[in-house]
């Protein structure tokens, strides 16, 4: 190939990069773990300068150390976790978007279920947990259940919200073309709904692996959950405090999972709202 | 069903209807809607008009005076409370109208997540043409507009004309013969609007379609029609016809001739008597 071109393209690709935009990125990436690290630094000083006892607070440092040497038995207790976390929100989002439809419609159902969709949410999970455990043991079922029962609900929100923030005009246009309702549906409603069940989708995610935790507390034979509560009998409150850091960072990895699907996804919501942020045209 | 060439008649170098030809019309037509205050607003009343084939009309009229209503019921959309509206003379029910009459709304709403290609194609997707006949017509009438650089563009990376301009090819490929612009031009700077009145009476002379613009622009509705029907204002009625006999194309020298001030005269007296 001729060099000069190659010099060229390369000098394009370098100017084609955004810059502005990679360091703002950068900014949104540090600025958080700079934050955590000032915290984590406040509490290292202080658990050593105060000669807090390592029984009731240990220091990070400590945690981290004792965490990696007991890597052996928590990484399988999160695989087991993902794992379930990984189905019981397979079902969540079939059930949620599902709903989401159905309710969409089919408006009585709407009026019919809508508030007990709401009431639902008011049940505490803790009260409910151990009813599930004691109705479907300590298999999968129950777990699922709880993972729906703590997830669907943004998702359904989300979904109904999005189905219906389609412009009436629009849908006029489409009606003009003589399309049904269906058509209506999945050509433009559906489309146009993505970004708000996104956001749905971003919550229940992190509230997923909650779900996951706390249905394995009340009853399993594994998981994080189990690793937890054993921890917690034999007082090593160090092993408690980072298993729950590997629960955050699992939650956040599985929300970054979820936005890098959505930018894939949806690229022209973000490529249209970068253009309203930048003003321009 | 939907081949575009099936429905060209190059315009004939007299437009002027002929005695009994009709392509849309509407007939003794009045609307009333419950608002939302529950009172009865009369947004139309007997409006009858009759638009010839290739025939370029516009409704011209003051704001609120109901032509979107009109134009609604024209399309299918609602139907009417009285009157009745035919196709090539046969009576029509609104569903029966749905699919085969183009509507271009004043907004584009062009669907973001497609491309310009992907939007102009939208009707003839609803209407189960296999996508890749479908895209051949489009691009098709892009080639013959100048819009084949933006086929893969998406609505967000185009300007505010070239978005009617999809929006009015997506209009053309949805239809048959008959297409209602409402007020398309109206949310667009001076400059590019009458680039596109240009691009407009281009595609309609290339397309051999009937139209029906409406319009509160008294210069745009001389500029473009054979025809100008004044609506008076809410409950609307036909007010005055007025004949657009002036020689295409409309250039500068047409603008400025005594029959243009005339027509401006007469169709600005008639808007006025009515306020």
């Amino acid at each position: 190939m001729n060099t000069s071109i190659t010099q060229q393209r390369i000098a394009a690709w370098w100017s084609g990069i955004p810059w502005h935009r990679a360091a703002r990125t950068a900014g949104k990436i540090l600025a958080p773990l700079a934050a955590l690290g000032i915290v984590l630094g406040a509490w290292q000083i202080y658990v050593t300068s105060a000669n807090i006892n390592a029984l009731i607070l240990p220091a990070p440092s400590q945690i981290a150390q004792h965490t990696l040497a007991d890597w052996a038995n928590l990484q399988p207790a999160l695989v087991v976790t993902l794992q379930e976390t990984a189905i019981g929100f397979a079902y969540a989002l079939a059930f949620g978007l599902g709903t989401a439809a159905l309710l969409d419609l089919i408006p009585p159902l709407r009026a019919a279920l809508s508030p007990l969709f709401v009431a639902s949410q008011s049940i505490p999970i803790v009260a409910l947990a151990p009813l599930l455990q004691l109705w479907f043991g300590t298999d999968l079922t129950a777990k699922v259940i709880v993972i729906v029962l703590v997830c669907f609900f943004p998702i359904t929100v989300a979904g109904l919200d999005g189905l219906r923030a389609t412009e009436p005009d629009l849908i006029r246009l489409y009606r003009s073309f003589g399309a049904s309702l269906w058509q209506i549906f999945y050509l433009v409603r559906l489309p146009n709904a993505l970004p708000a069940i996104f956001s749905g989708i971003r919550i229940a995610i992190t509230y997923s692996v909650i779900g996951a935790i706390f249905a394995e507390y009340v009853g399993a034979e594994q998981g994080l959950g189990v690793y937890l509560r054993e921890k917690q009998a034999a007082f090593r409150v160090d092993l408690v405090i980072g298993a729950i850091a590997v629960t955050a960072i699992a939650s956040v990895a599985l929300f970054l999972l979820v936005m890098v699907i959505e930018r894939v996804t949806i690229p022209w919501f973000f490529a249209a709202r970068r253009k309203v942020a930048g003003g321009e045209g | 069903m939907l081949d575009i060439t099936a429905s060209f008649q190059h315009p004939s170098s007299d437009r002027a209807p002929k005695p009994g030809e009709q392509c849309i019309a509407a007939m003794n037509v009045s609307h009333t809607y419950r608002g939302d205050d529950g009172q009865r607003v009369a947004a139309l009343r007997d409006v009858s008009l009759s638009v010839a084939p290739g025939e370029f009309a516009s409704v011209i009229g003051p704001s609120g005076c109901g032509k979107s209503t009109l134009l609604g019921i024209l399309a299918g959309l609602d139907a009417p409370t009285a009157g009745v509206v035919l196709l090539d003379g046969q009576p029509t029910t609104p569903r029966q109208r749905l699919g085969r009459i183009g509507l271009m709304p004043q907004r584009d709403l062009l669907l973001p997540w497609r491309t310009a290609l992907g939007n102009a194609v939208a009707g003839l997707r609803v209407h189960g043409v296999p996508g890749n006949i479908a895209r051949a017509q489009a691009r098709d009438l892009f080639a013959r507009f100048g819009l084949s650089q933006f086929e893969r563009a998406y609505p967000h990376a185009l300007s505010g004309g070239m978005r009617q301009r999809v929006a009015l090819v997506r209009a053309a490929l949805a239809s048959g013969p008959v297409l209602l612009l409402d007020e398309p031009f109206g949310a667009l700077d001076a400059l590019t609007r009458a680039d596109l009145r240009h691009w407009l009476l281009e595609a309609w002379q290339g397309l051999g379609k009937t139209i029906i613009l409406v319009t509160h622009d008294v210069d745009e509705a001389l500029l473009l029609s054979d025809r100008v029907f004044v609506l008076s204002p809410r409950p609307g009625t036909v007010r005055a016809v007025i004949d657009v006999a002036l020689p295409r194309p409309r250039d500068l020298a047409v603008q400025g001739s005594a029959e243009f001030v005339e027509l401006r005269r007469r169709l600005l007296t008639a808007l006025e008597a009515q306020l």
